[in-house]
Protein backbone atom coordinates (compact mmCIF):
# COMPACT_ATOMS: atom_id res chain seq x y z
CA UNK A 1 0.00 0.00 0.00
CA UNK A 2 2.97 2.16 0.11
CA UNK A 3 3.10 4.83 -2.48
CA UNK A 4 6.80 4.79 -2.98
CA UNK A 5 8.64 1.53 -1.76
CA UNK A 6 12.22 3.07 -1.89
CA UNK A 7 10.81 5.50 1.16
CA UNK A 8 8.89 5.76 4.30
CA UNK A 9 8.33 3.85 7.39
CA UNK A 10 8.18 0.08 7.33
CA UNK A 11 7.54 -2.75 9.87
CA UNK A 12 11.15 -4.45 10.63
CA UNK A 13 11.78 -6.87 8.59
CA UNK A 14 13.20 -10.67 10.31
CA UNK A 15 12.52 -9.46 13.56
CA UNK A 16 15.31 -9.84 15.63
CA UNK A 17 12.70 -9.80 18.82
CA UNK A 18 11.01 -12.82 17.17
CA UNK A 19 7.22 -11.72 17.29
CA UNK A 20 4.73 -14.51 16.68
CA UNK A 21 1.41 -13.23 16.55
CA UNK A 22 -0.39 -12.31 13.18
CA UNK A 23 -1.90 -9.56 12.14
CA UNK A 24 -5.43 -9.26 13.56
CA UNK A 25 -7.25 -7.87 10.80
CA UNK A 26 -8.05 -4.54 9.00
CA UNK A 27 -9.44 -1.34 9.32
CA UNK A 28 -10.32 1.09 7.01
CA UNK A 29 -7.92 4.07 6.55
CA UNK A 30 -9.71 6.61 4.40
CA UNK A 31 -11.68 3.78 1.86
CA UNK A 32 -8.36 1.62 1.92
CA UNK A 33 -7.75 -1.13 4.34
CA UNK A 34 -4.95 -1.75 6.53
CA UNK A 35 -3.77 -4.53 7.78
CA UNK A 36 -3.45 -4.48 11.79
CA UNK A 37 -1.44 -6.24 14.26
CA UNK A 38 -2.41 -6.43 18.00
CA UNK A 39 -1.94 -3.99 20.15
CA UNK A 40 -0.56 -1.54 17.46
CA UNK A 41 -2.46 2.33 17.78
CA UNK A 42 -3.71 3.57 14.51
CA UNK A 43 -0.48 5.53 13.87
CA UNK A 44 0.99 2.41 13.71
CA UNK A 45 -0.90 1.37 11.12
CA UNK A 46 -0.78 4.69 9.06
CA UNK A 47 2.81 4.38 9.16
CA UNK A 48 3.16 0.84 8.33
CA UNK A 49 1.11 1.80 5.58
CA UNK A 50 3.50 4.60 4.28
CA UNK A 51 0.73 7.36 5.53
CA UNK A 52 3.06 9.70 6.21
CA UNK A 53 1.49 13.31 6.17
CA UNK A 54 -2.42 13.82 5.83
CA UNK A 55 -4.28 16.98 5.59
CA UNK A 56 -1.63 18.93 3.29
CA UNK A 57 1.18 17.89 5.74
CA UNK A 58 -0.57 19.26 8.70
CA UNK A 59 -1.41 16.19 10.01
CA UNK A 60 1.41 13.95 11.16
CA UNK A 61 3.01 11.90 13.60
CA UNK A 62 5.84 14.00 15.44
CA UNK A 63 6.46 13.37 18.97
CA UNK A 64 4.68 9.91 19.22
CA UNK A 65 3.51 10.08 22.75
CA UNK A 66 0.95 12.23 23.10
CA UNK A 67 2.18 15.50 23.60
CA UNK A 68 1.69 17.51 19.94
CA UNK A 69 -1.58 16.44 18.70
CA UNK A 70 -0.19 16.61 15.08
CA UNK A 71 -2.04 13.06 14.64
CA UNK A 72 -5.57 14.05 14.81
CA UNK A 73 -7.72 11.68 12.63
CA UNK A 74 -11.58 10.83 13.08
CA UNK A 75 -12.11 7.64 14.48
CA UNK A 76 -15.98 6.09 13.48
CA UNK A 77 -16.95 9.50 13.76
CA UNK A 78 -15.17 10.59 16.66
CA UNK A 79 -13.40 13.66 15.78
CA UNK A 80 -9.66 14.46 17.08
CA UNK A 81 -8.10 10.98 18.19
CA UNK A 82 -5.15 11.18 19.01
CA UNK A 83 -3.41 8.66 16.34
CA UNK A 84 -0.65 7.74 18.41
CA UNK A 85 -2.38 6.98 21.77
CA UNK A 86 -5.16 5.04 20.65
CA UNK A 87 -4.92 1.45 19.82
CA UNK A 88 -7.18 -0.11 17.35
CA UNK A 89 -9.63 -2.49 16.88
CA UNK A 90 -10.14 -4.51 13.77
CA UNK A 91 -12.64 -3.07 11.60
CA UNK A 92 -12.22 1.02 12.63
CA UNK A 93 -12.76 3.77 10.59
CA UNK A 94 -10.02 5.95 10.34
CA UNK A 95 -10.64 9.36 8.00
CA UNK A 96 -8.54 11.91 7.77
CA UNK A 97 -9.45 15.79 7.60
CA UNK A 98 -8.42 15.37 3.96
CA UNK A 99 -10.75 12.85 3.37
CA UNK A 100 -14.09 14.52 5.50
CA UNK A 101 -12.53 13.76 8.86
CA UNK A 102 -12.19 16.39 11.55
CA UNK A 103 -8.68 17.35 13.32
CA UNK B 1 -19.36 14.94 45.02
CA UNK B 2 -17.17 13.69 47.82
CA UNK B 3 -13.77 12.35 46.23
CA UNK B 4 -13.38 8.87 47.19
CA UNK B 5 -10.00 8.13 48.90
CA UNK B 6 -8.15 6.22 46.48
CA UNK B 7 -5.30 4.96 48.65
CA UNK B 8 -2.42 5.59 51.18
CA UNK B 9 -0.54 6.56 48.45
CA UNK B 10 -1.60 7.77 44.82
CA UNK B 11 1.60 7.29 42.18
CA UNK B 12 1.20 9.59 39.07
CA UNK B 13 3.18 8.02 35.88
CA UNK B 14 4.47 4.16 35.43
CA UNK B 15 8.26 5.22 34.24
CA UNK B 16 11.40 4.25 36.11
CA UNK B 17 10.12 6.45 38.73
CA UNK B 18 7.03 5.94 39.53
CA UNK B 19 7.33 1.80 38.89
CA UNK B 20 10.39 1.94 41.76
CA UNK B 21 7.84 4.64 44.02
CA UNK B 22 5.02 2.06 43.74
CA UNK B 23 6.66 -1.18 44.82
CA UNK B 24 8.33 0.88 47.53
CA UNK B 25 5.29 2.17 48.92
CA UNK B 26 3.56 -1.16 48.39
CA UNK B 27 6.17 -3.52 50.10
CA UNK B 28 7.04 -0.69 52.74
CA UNK B 29 3.01 -1.56 53.95
CA UNK B 30 1.41 1.58 51.85
CA UNK B 31 -2.02 0.50 49.43
CA UNK B 32 -0.96 2.07 46.14
CA UNK B 33 -2.83 3.59 42.80
CA UNK B 34 -0.73 3.78 40.22
CA UNK B 35 -2.04 5.46 37.17
CA UNK B 36 -1.20 5.88 34.35
CA UNK B 37 -1.45 7.77 30.80
CA UNK B 38 0.03 5.55 28.01
CA UNK B 39 -1.02 2.21 27.17
CA UNK B 40 1.09 0.04 28.73
CA UNK B 41 3.61 1.00 31.67
CA UNK B 42 6.76 1.38 31.93
CA UNK B 43 7.28 5.09 30.50
CA UNK B 44 10.08 6.15 27.65
CA UNK B 45 13.08 4.10 29.19
CA UNK B 46 11.56 1.21 29.55
CA UNK B 47 8.59 0.84 27.02
CA UNK B 48 7.14 -2.28 26.89
CA UNK B 49 6.00 -4.03 23.25
CA UNK B 50 2.47 -5.07 23.41
CA UNK B 51 2.55 -8.84 25.00
CA UNK B 52 0.05 -9.53 21.83
CA UNK B 53 2.63 -9.15 19.91
CA UNK B 54 3.81 -12.43 21.27
CA UNK B 55 7.92 -11.77 20.90
CA UNK B 56 10.09 -14.62 21.74
CA UNK B 57 13.09 -12.54 22.25
CA UNK B 58 11.78 -8.60 23.86
CA UNK B 59 15.19 -8.65 25.23
CA UNK B 60 16.53 -7.70 21.60
CA UNK B 61 13.94 -4.92 21.42
CA UNK B 62 15.70 -3.33 24.51
CA UNK B 63 18.38 -4.99 26.83
CA UNK B 64 16.48 -3.59 29.61
CA UNK B 65 13.38 -4.80 28.45
CA UNK B 66 13.30 -8.30 30.96
CA UNK B 67 14.12 -6.67 34.06
CA UNK B 68 11.41 -3.53 33.52
CA UNK B 69 8.80 -6.53 32.70
CA UNK B 70 9.79 -8.35 35.93
CA UNK B 71 9.01 -4.93 37.31
CA UNK B 72 6.16 -4.44 35.93
CA UNK B 73 4.60 -8.29 36.67
CA UNK B 74 5.76 -8.16 40.44
CA UNK B 75 3.53 -4.76 40.45
CA UNK B 76 0.83 -6.31 38.98
CA UNK B 77 0.30 -9.36 41.58
CA UNK B 78 1.38 -6.93 44.55
CA UNK B 79 -1.87 -7.14 46.73
CA UNK B 80 -1.23 -3.93 47.99
CA UNK B 81 -1.15 -2.39 44.54
CA UNK B 82 -4.28 -1.36 42.49
CA UNK B 83 -2.43 -0.63 38.55
CA UNK B 84 -4.53 1.89 35.60
CA UNK B 85 -3.43 2.65 32.60
CA UNK B 86 -4.91 4.67 29.79
CA UNK B 87 -6.06 7.34 32.90
CA UNK B 88 -4.61 10.90 32.60
CA UNK B 89 -4.70 13.18 35.53
CA UNK B 90 -5.93 16.05 33.64
CA UNK B 91 -5.74 18.45 36.63
CA UNK B 92 -4.65 18.42 40.45
CA UNK B 93 -5.52 20.54 43.69
CA UNK B 94 -3.96 20.83 47.05
CA UNK B 95 -6.49 18.36 49.28
CA UNK B 96 -7.04 19.80 53.00
CA UNK B 97 -4.39 18.20 55.00
CA UNK B 98 -1.84 17.02 52.24
CA UNK B 99 -1.31 15.32 48.93
CA UNK B 100 -4.27 16.40 46.47
CA UNK B 101 -7.24 16.20 44.87
CA UNK B 102 -6.76 14.52 41.46
CA UNK B 103 -9.13 14.68 38.10
CA UNK B 104 -9.14 12.11 35.89
CA UNK B 105 -9.38 11.23 32.62
CA UNK B 106 -9.86 7.98 30.47
CA UNK B 107 -8.79 8.30 27.49
CA UNK B 108 -8.28 4.80 26.01
CA UNK B 109 -10.91 5.97 23.20
CA UNK B 110 -7.90 8.41 22.62
CA UNK B 111 -9.99 11.41 23.42
CA UNK B 112 -9.78 12.51 27.03
CA UNK B 113 -13.13 11.55 28.96
CA UNK B 114 -14.00 12.54 32.30
CA UNK B 115 -13.56 10.04 34.99
CA UNK B 116 -14.28 11.83 37.98
CA UNK B 117 -11.90 13.15 41.09
CA UNK B 118 -10.28 10.93 43.34
CA UNK B 119 -8.32 12.10 47.04
CA UNK B 120 -4.49 11.40 47.85
CA UNK B 121 -3.33 11.90 50.80
CA UNK B 122 0.07 11.17 49.79
CA UNK B 123 1.17 11.74 46.07
CA UNK B 124 4.11 11.08 43.97
CA UNK B 125 4.04 12.50 40.56
CA UNK B 126 6.41 11.33 38.27
CA UNK B 127 4.94 12.78 35.07
CA UNK B 128 8.54 12.21 33.26
CA UNK B 129 9.53 14.38 30.21
CA UNK B 130 8.93 15.10 26.64
CA UNK B 131 11.87 15.78 24.21
CA UNK B 132 12.61 19.62 23.65
CA UNK B 133 12.47 20.27 19.77
CA UNK B 134 13.47 23.57 17.70
CA UNK B 135 12.38 24.73 14.79
CA UNK B 136 14.38 24.47 11.79
CA UNK B 137 13.30 25.67 7.97
CA UNK B 138 11.00 22.12 7.12
CA UNK B 139 10.60 21.07 10.48
CA UNK B 140 6.68 21.18 10.17
CA UNK B 141 7.12 18.60 7.10
CA UNK B 142 5.69 14.99 7.85
CA UNK B 143 8.68 12.97 8.40
CA UNK B 144 10.20 15.06 11.43
CA UNK B 145 10.15 13.07 14.60
CA UNK B 146 11.45 13.39 17.98
CA UNK B 147 13.52 10.70 19.53
CA UNK B 148 10.73 10.13 22.00
CA UNK B 149 8.55 8.99 18.83
CA UNK B 150 11.23 6.86 17.15
CA UNK B 151 11.62 4.67 20.22
CA UNK B 152 7.90 4.52 20.64
CA UNK B 153 7.87 3.38 17.33
CA UNK B 154 10.37 0.85 17.39
CA UNK B 155 10.25 0.09 21.59
CA UNK B 156 6.29 0.06 20.90
CA UNK B 157 5.39 -1.13 17.90
CA UNK B 158 8.42 -2.81 15.75
CA UNK B 159 8.03 0.17 12.89
CA UNK B 160 11.35 1.91 11.40
CA UNK B 161 10.40 5.64 10.38
CA UNK B 162 12.12 5.74 7.08
CA UNK B 163 14.36 3.95 4.76
CA UNK B 164 17.44 5.96 5.17
CA UNK B 165 17.19 7.75 8.61
CA UNK B 166 19.50 10.78 9.75
CA UNK B 167 19.40 10.77 13.72
CA UNK B 168 20.56 14.62 14.69
CA UNK B 169 20.33 16.84 18.01
CA UNK B 170 22.05 16.70 21.35
CA UNK B 171 22.45 14.82 24.05
CA UNK B 172 22.90 11.23 25.11
CA UNK B 173 20.17 9.70 24.88
CA UNK B 174 20.32 9.88 20.35
CA UNK B 175 22.54 7.39 20.79
CA UNK B 176 20.23 4.66 22.32
CA UNK B 177 18.11 5.72 19.23
CA UNK B 178 20.42 5.49 16.65
CA UNK B 179 21.68 1.89 18.30
CA UNK B 180 18.41 0.87 18.22
CA UNK B 181 17.37 1.43 14.99
CA UNK B 182 20.72 -0.28 13.25
CA UNK B 183 19.94 -3.14 15.70
CA UNK B 184 16.30 -3.19 14.05
CA UNK B 185 17.89 -3.58 10.37
CA UNK B 186 16.90 0.08 9.48
CA UNK B 187 19.70 2.09 7.39
CA UNK B 188 21.05 5.49 8.96
CA UNK B 189 21.83 8.38 6.98
CA UNK B 190 23.85 9.84 9.94
CA UNK B 191 24.21 10.66 13.46
CA UNK B 192 25.02 14.26 14.10
CA UNK B 193 25.26 15.15 18.10
CA UNK B 194 25.79 19.67 17.44
CA UNK B 195 28.20 19.58 20.22
CA UNK B 196 31.00 19.84 19.46
CA UNK B 197 31.85 17.41 22.40
CA UNK B 198 33.78 13.90 22.48
CA UNK B 199 31.45 12.93 24.35
CA UNK B 200 30.93 12.62 28.18
CA UNK B 201 32.41 8.83 28.08
CA UNK B 202 36.05 10.24 27.50
CA UNK B 203 35.38 12.53 31.20
CA UNK B 204 36.78 10.51 34.15
CA UNK B 205 35.08 11.97 36.54
CA UNK B 206 31.28 11.43 34.74
CA UNK B 207 32.53 7.89 33.82
CA UNK B 208 33.10 7.14 37.83
CA UNK B 209 29.97 8.57 38.76
CA UNK B 210 28.06 6.34 36.51
CA UNK B 211 29.80 3.08 35.80
CA UNK B 212 26.22 1.70 34.52
CA UNK B 213 25.90 4.35 32.00
CA UNK B 214 28.93 4.00 30.71
CA UNK B 215 29.02 0.52 29.85
CA UNK B 216 25.79 1.01 27.99
CA UNK B 217 27.06 3.53 26.00
CA UNK B 218 30.00 1.60 25.06
CA UNK B 219 27.51 -1.10 24.00
CA UNK B 220 25.74 1.60 21.88
CA UNK B 221 28.60 3.01 20.47
CA UNK B 222 29.80 -0.53 19.84
CA UNK B 223 26.73 -1.47 17.68
CA UNK B 224 26.84 1.78 15.67
CA UNK B 225 30.64 0.61 14.91
CA UNK B 226 29.69 -2.62 13.93
CA UNK B 227 27.72 -1.24 11.22
CA UNK B 228 29.94 1.38 10.18
CA UNK B 229 28.20 4.57 11.39
CA UNK B 230 29.73 7.09 14.05
CA UNK B 231 28.53 10.03 15.78
CA UNK B 232 29.61 13.79 14.03
CA UNK B 233 29.76 15.65 16.25
CA UNK B 234 29.63 19.15 15.66
CA UNK B 235 26.92 19.07 13.06
CA UNK B 236 23.27 19.39 12.33
CA UNK B 237 20.20 19.50 10.57
CA UNK B 238 19.86 23.06 9.76
CA UNK B 239 17.29 22.56 7.50
CA UNK B 240 15.14 19.88 5.71
CA UNK B 241 13.25 19.72 2.16
CA UNK B 242 10.69 17.90 0.45
CA UNK B 243 7.08 17.74 -1.70
CA UNK B 244 4.67 17.04 1.15
CA UNK B 245 6.96 14.83 3.07
CA UNK B 246 10.51 15.20 3.95
CA UNK B 247 13.25 14.05 1.36
CA UNK B 248 16.14 15.51 2.10
CA UNK B 249 18.18 17.82 4.61
CA UNK B 250 20.31 20.38 4.85
CA UNK B 251 23.07 19.29 7.24
CA UNK B 252 26.13 21.77 8.09
CA UNK B 253 28.73 22.43 10.32
CA UNK B 254 28.32 24.38 13.79
CA UNK B 255 30.05 26.65 15.55
CA UNK B 256 30.22 26.18 19.52
CA UNK B 257 27.57 28.94 19.99
CA UNK B 258 25.95 26.65 17.33
CA UNK B 259 25.53 29.03 14.46
CA UNK B 260 26.44 27.70 10.94
CA UNK B 261 30.37 27.55 9.46
CA UNK B 262 29.90 29.57 6.17
CA UNK B 263 29.98 27.03 3.20
CA UNK B 264 29.67 23.68 5.24
CA UNK B 265 26.04 22.90 4.26
CA UNK B 266 25.47 19.82 2.61
CA UNK B 267 22.21 17.94 1.21
CA UNK B 268 21.66 14.71 2.10
CA UNK B 269 18.68 12.27 0.63
CA UNK B 270 16.77 11.28 3.65
CA UNK B 271 12.99 9.90 4.03
CA UNK B 272 13.19 10.53 7.57
CA UNK B 273 14.67 12.98 10.29
CA UNK B 274 14.43 12.30 13.73
CA UNK B 275 15.64 15.32 15.80
CA UNK B 276 15.97 16.42 19.49
CA UNK B 277 17.38 18.96 22.15
CA UNK B 278 17.12 16.71 25.28
CA UNK B 279 14.18 16.76 27.47
CA UNK B 280 11.31 19.44 28.89
CA UNK B 281 10.08 17.85 32.50
CA UNK B 282 6.50 17.57 32.85
CA UNK B 283 5.39 20.48 35.08
CA UNK B 284 2.04 20.77 35.00
CA UNK B 285 0.72 19.16 38.02
CA UNK B 286 3.33 19.86 40.19
CA UNK B 287 2.84 23.77 39.28
CA UNK B 288 -0.96 23.43 39.55
CA UNK B 289 -0.63 22.25 43.30
CA UNK B 290 1.74 25.07 44.08
CA UNK B 291 5.33 23.22 44.14
CA UNK B 292 7.96 25.38 44.61
CA UNK B 293 10.56 25.11 41.43
CA UNK B 294 13.97 26.07 40.75
CA UNK B 295 16.35 26.08 38.20
CA UNK B 296 17.81 22.09 36.94
CA UNK B 297 21.00 20.49 35.38
CA UNK B 298 21.02 22.56 32.63
CA UNK B 299 18.74 25.95 34.15
CA UNK B 300 15.51 25.45 33.18
CA UNK B 301 13.08 25.00 36.34
CA UNK B 302 12.40 21.70 37.67
CA UNK B 303 10.74 21.00 40.85
CA UNK B 304 12.37 21.47 44.30
CA UNK B 305 12.31 18.26 46.28
CA UNK B 306 14.02 17.66 49.76
CA UNK B 307 15.96 14.10 50.95
CA UNK B 308 12.85 12.69 50.98
CA UNK B 309 11.72 13.48 47.18
CA UNK B 310 8.84 15.58 49.31
CA UNK B 311 8.08 18.81 47.25
CA UNK B 312 7.21 22.06 48.79
CA UNK B 313 3.92 21.18 49.79
CA UNK B 314 2.72 18.36 52.23
CA UNK B 315 2.12 15.49 50.91
CA UNK B 316 3.12 16.33 47.52
CA UNK B 317 6.37 13.80 46.12
CA UNK B 318 7.89 14.06 43.12
CA UNK B 319 10.13 11.93 41.44
CA UNK B 320 12.35 11.17 38.04
CA UNK B 321 12.75 13.58 34.95
CA UNK B 322 10.36 16.47 36.17
CA UNK B 323 12.74 16.84 39.50
CA UNK B 324 15.60 17.09 36.84
CA UNK B 325 16.77 14.98 33.81
CA UNK B 326 19.22 12.38 34.55
CA UNK B 327 17.99 9.14 32.86
CA UNK B 328 16.46 6.05 34.24
CA UNK B 329 18.66 4.82 37.26
CA UNK B 330 18.13 8.23 38.86
CA UNK B 331 14.67 8.29 38.16
CA UNK B 332 14.27 4.82 39.94
CA UNK B 333 16.47 5.63 42.49
CA UNK B 334 14.23 9.07 43.12
CA UNK B 335 10.97 7.00 42.87
CA UNK B 336 12.62 4.40 44.93
CA UNK B 337 13.48 6.67 47.65
CA UNK B 338 9.58 8.70 47.55
CA UNK B 339 7.81 5.50 48.16
CA UNK B 340 10.12 4.74 50.82
CA UNK B 341 8.69 7.87 52.45
CA UNK B 342 5.42 7.96 51.87
CA UNK B 343 5.38 4.68 53.61
CA UNK B 344 7.59 6.20 56.37
CA UNK B 345 5.33 9.16 56.66
CA UNK B 346 2.22 6.55 56.87
CA UNK B 347 4.10 4.72 59.67
CA UNK B 348 3.99 1.06 58.18
CA UNK B 349 7.29 1.26 57.43
CA UNK B 350 9.53 2.43 60.71
CA UNK B 351 12.81 4.67 60.89
CA UNK B 352 15.29 1.68 61.20
CA UNK B 353 13.21 -0.07 58.36
CA UNK B 354 13.65 2.78 55.78
CA UNK B 355 16.96 3.70 56.60
CA UNK B 356 18.15 0.08 55.57
CA UNK B 357 15.86 0.17 52.66
CA UNK B 358 16.85 3.73 52.02
CA UNK B 359 20.65 3.97 51.73
CA UNK B 360 21.31 1.96 48.47
CA UNK B 361 19.42 3.93 46.84
CA UNK B 362 20.43 7.20 48.54
CA UNK B 363 23.99 6.28 47.13
CA UNK B 364 22.80 6.21 43.35
CA UNK B 365 20.88 9.40 43.74
CA UNK B 366 23.71 11.44 44.94
CA UNK B 367 26.12 9.82 42.00
CA UNK B 368 23.56 9.96 39.34
CA UNK B 369 22.72 13.64 39.97
CA UNK B 370 26.50 14.75 39.80
CA UNK B 371 26.14 12.85 36.54
CA UNK B 372 23.31 14.66 35.07
CA UNK B 373 25.13 17.73 36.11
CA UNK B 374 28.08 16.56 34.50
CA UNK B 375 25.82 15.74 31.14
CA UNK B 376 24.13 19.26 31.08
CA UNK B 377 27.77 20.54 30.92
CA UNK B 378 28.93 18.44 27.70
CA UNK B 379 25.73 18.93 25.85
CA UNK B 380 24.02 23.08 26.24
CA UNK B 381 21.93 24.08 23.77
CA UNK B 382 23.19 27.81 22.93
CA UNK B 383 20.89 29.65 20.84
CA UNK B 384 22.69 29.89 17.97
CA UNK B 385 20.15 27.58 17.05
CA UNK B 386 17.82 30.86 16.09
CA UNK B 387 20.51 31.53 13.30
CA UNK B 388 19.24 28.60 11.30
CA UNK B 389 15.85 30.19 10.64
CA UNK B 390 13.91 31.86 7.11
CA UNK B 391 11.48 34.57 8.17
CA UNK B 392 8.95 31.85 6.11
CA UNK B 393 9.71 28.96 8.87
CA UNK B 394 7.04 27.40 10.79
CA UNK B 395 7.67 28.15 14.87
CA UNK B 396 4.43 27.18 16.26
CA UNK B 397 3.25 24.01 14.43
CA UNK B 398 -0.21 23.92 15.57
CA UNK B 399 -1.30 27.46 14.38
CA UNK B 400 1.10 27.64 11.85
CA UNK B 401 3.34 30.80 13.42
CA UNK B 402 6.01 31.95 11.30
CA UNK B 403 9.25 33.10 12.65
CA UNK B 404 8.70 36.68 10.41
CA UNK B 405 5.03 37.03 12.51
CA UNK B 406 6.71 36.54 16.06
CA UNK B 407 9.72 38.89 15.09
CA UNK B 408 6.85 41.73 14.07
CA UNK B 409 4.92 41.06 16.69
CA UNK B 410 8.36 41.95 19.23
CA UNK B 411 9.01 44.79 17.15
CA UNK B 412 6.10 46.29 17.27
CA UNK B 413 6.35 46.41 21.29
CA UNK B 414 5.54 42.67 22.45
CA UNK B 415 8.20 41.70 25.01
CA UNK B 416 6.34 40.05 27.38
CA UNK B 417 5.84 35.99 26.40
CA UNK B 418 2.11 36.26 27.21
CA UNK B 419 1.79 39.28 25.05
CA UNK B 420 3.73 37.54 22.01
CA UNK B 421 1.86 34.54 22.59
CA UNK B 422 -1.50 36.33 22.54
CA UNK B 423 -0.42 38.55 19.36
CA UNK B 424 0.70 36.08 17.47
CA UNK B 425 -1.04 32.26 18.53
CA UNK B 426 2.23 30.54 19.43
CA UNK B 427 1.28 28.39 22.28
CA UNK B 428 -2.69 28.64 21.97
CA UNK B 429 -3.04 25.72 19.92
CA UNK B 430 -3.68 22.37 21.08
CA UNK B 431 -0.28 21.27 22.67
CA UNK B 432 -0.46 24.56 24.36
CA UNK B 433 3.09 25.31 23.74
CA UNK B 434 4.44 22.15 24.89
CA UNK B 435 6.33 21.74 21.17
CA UNK B 436 7.25 25.48 20.23
CA UNK B 437 7.86 26.39 24.43
CA UNK B 438 11.55 26.58 24.77
CA UNK B 439 11.77 28.08 21.34
CA UNK B 440 9.16 31.02 21.39
CA UNK B 441 10.94 31.99 24.74
CA UNK B 442 13.86 31.64 23.21
CA UNK B 443 13.60 33.58 20.47
CA UNK B 444 11.38 36.36 22.34
CA UNK B 445 13.79 36.78 24.55
CA UNK B 446 16.58 37.65 21.89
CA UNK B 447 14.20 39.67 19.93
CA UNK B 448 13.52 41.43 22.68
CA UNK B 449 16.63 42.01 23.88
CA UNK B 450 15.88 40.71 27.15
CA UNK B 451 18.51 38.97 29.15
CA UNK B 452 17.45 35.81 29.65
CA UNK B 453 19.28 33.05 31.05
CA UNK B 454 22.12 33.00 28.03
CA UNK B 455 21.76 29.32 27.56
CA UNK B 456 18.30 28.01 28.17
CA UNK B 457 15.07 30.09 27.97
CA UNK B 458 12.93 29.98 30.72
CA UNK B 459 9.81 27.33 29.27
CA UNK B 460 8.48 28.54 32.83
CA UNK B 461 5.92 30.96 31.63
CA UNK B 462 4.37 28.02 29.17
CA UNK B 463 3.81 25.54 31.64
CA UNK B 464 1.95 27.03 33.95
CA UNK B 465 -1.49 25.56 32.51
CA UNK B 466 -4.33 24.85 34.56
CA UNK B 467 -5.61 21.52 32.17
CA UNK B 468 -3.07 19.01 31.84
CA UNK B 469 -4.63 17.55 28.80
CA UNK B 470 -6.92 20.07 26.91
CA UNK B 471 -10.28 18.04 27.67
CA UNK B 472 -13.59 19.83 25.20
CA UNK B 473 -16.10 21.31 27.93
CA UNK B 474 -18.75 18.97 26.05
CA UNK B 475 -16.46 15.99 27.17
CA UNK B 476 -16.85 16.69 31.04
CA UNK B 477 -20.35 16.82 30.50
CA UNK B 478 -19.64 13.16 28.56
CA UNK B 479 -21.42 14.52 25.53
CA UNK B 480 -19.64 12.69 22.74
CA UNK B 481 -21.32 14.65 19.80
CA UNK B 482 -20.09 18.08 20.65
CA UNK B 483 -19.44 20.97 17.97
CA UNK B 484 -16.31 21.34 16.75
C1 LIG C 1 14.10 8.99 23.07
C2 LIG C 1 14.54 8.80 24.49
C3 LIG C 1 15.66 8.06 24.77
C4 LIG C 1 16.10 7.89 26.07
N1 LIG C 1 17.17 7.12 26.30
C5 LIG C 1 17.61 6.93 27.56
C6 LIG C 1 18.72 6.10 27.83
O1 LIG C 1 19.29 5.50 26.93
N2 LIG C 1 19.15 5.95 29.10
C7 LIG C 1 18.51 6.58 30.12
O2 LIG C 1 18.93 6.40 31.26
N3 LIG C 1 17.46 7.37 29.91
C8 LIG C 1 16.99 7.57 28.64
N4 LIG C 1 15.92 8.39 28.40
C9 LIG C 1 15.41 9.22 29.46
C10 LIG C 1 14.21 8.58 30.05
O3 LIG C 1 13.10 9.38 29.75
C11 LIG C 1 14.37 8.48 31.52
O4 LIG C 1 15.56 7.92 31.90
C12 LIG C 1 13.27 7.68 32.20
O5 LIG C 1 12.31 7.21 31.29
C13 LIG C 1 12.65 8.63 33.17
O6 LIG C 1 11.69 8.00 33.90
P1 LIG C 1 10.49 8.81 34.51
O7 LIG C 1 9.76 7.81 35.31
O8 LIG C 1 10.96 10.03 35.19
O9 LIG C 1 9.60 9.34 33.29
P2 LIG C 1 8.96 8.62 32.04
O10 LIG C 1 9.65 7.38 31.69
O11 LIG C 1 8.80 9.67 31.01
O12 LIG C 1 7.50 8.19 32.56
C14 LIG C 1 6.50 9.11 32.84
C15 LIG C 1 5.16 8.42 32.71
O13 LIG C 1 4.17 9.29 33.25
C16 LIG C 1 3.04 9.28 32.44
N5 LIG C 1 2.35 10.54 32.65
C17 LIG C 1 2.83 11.80 32.41
N6 LIG C 1 1.94 12.72 32.76
C18 LIG C 1 0.86 12.03 33.24
C19 LIG C 1 -0.41 12.45 33.76
N7 LIG C 1 -0.73 13.73 33.89
N8 LIG C 1 -1.29 11.49 34.13
C20 LIG C 1 -0.97 10.17 34.02
N9 LIG C 1 0.22 9.73 33.55
C21 LIG C 1 1.11 10.66 33.16
C22 LIG C 1 3.59 9.09 31.05
O14 LIG C 1 2.61 8.55 30.18
C23 LIG C 1 4.76 8.14 31.29
O15 LIG C 1 4.35 6.81 31.16
C24 LIG C 1 15.42 8.53 27.11
C25 LIG C 1 14.28 9.28 26.84
C26 LIG C 1 13.81 9.39 25.55
C27 LIG C 1 12.56 10.18 25.28
S1 LIG D 1 2.24 12.33 17.39
FE1 LIG D 1 2.20 13.92 18.84
S2 LIG D 1 0.25 13.65 19.73
FE2 LIG D 1 0.36 11.96 18.39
Amino acid sequence: MSDDDERGPYRVVDDPVEPTAEPIGEIVLDGTAVSLRPGETVAAAMLAAGRVGWDDGRGAVFCGIGVCYGCLVTVNDTPSIRACRYVARPGDVVTTAGHGGTR
Amino acid sequence: MIPTRAADVVVVGAGAAGLHAAVQAADGGASVLLLDADVRPGGQYHRQLPVEFGAVRPERAHHEQPAAADLIARLARHRRVTQRQQVTVWAAEPRVGGGALLHLADVSSGRAVNAGVIAAPRVVLATGAYDRTLPFPGSELPGVYTPGAARALLQGARIVPGRRVLVAGTGPFLLPVAAGLIEAGARLAGVLEANHTRGWVRRPRAMALAPEKVAEAARYTATLTRHRTRVRAGRAVVAVEGDGRVQTATVAKLKPDWTIVPGSEKTIETDAVVVGYGFVPQLELALALGCDTEPGPDGSPVVAVDDAQLTSRPGVYAAGELTGVGGAVLAAAEGALAGLATALDLGTLGERGHAARASAWQGARARYRRFADALAAVYPVPDGWQSWLADDTVVCRCERVRYGALRDAVESGATALGTVCAATGCGQGRCQGRSCGTAVAGLTATLSGVDGPAELPDPLALSVRPVDTPIPLGELADDPDRPE
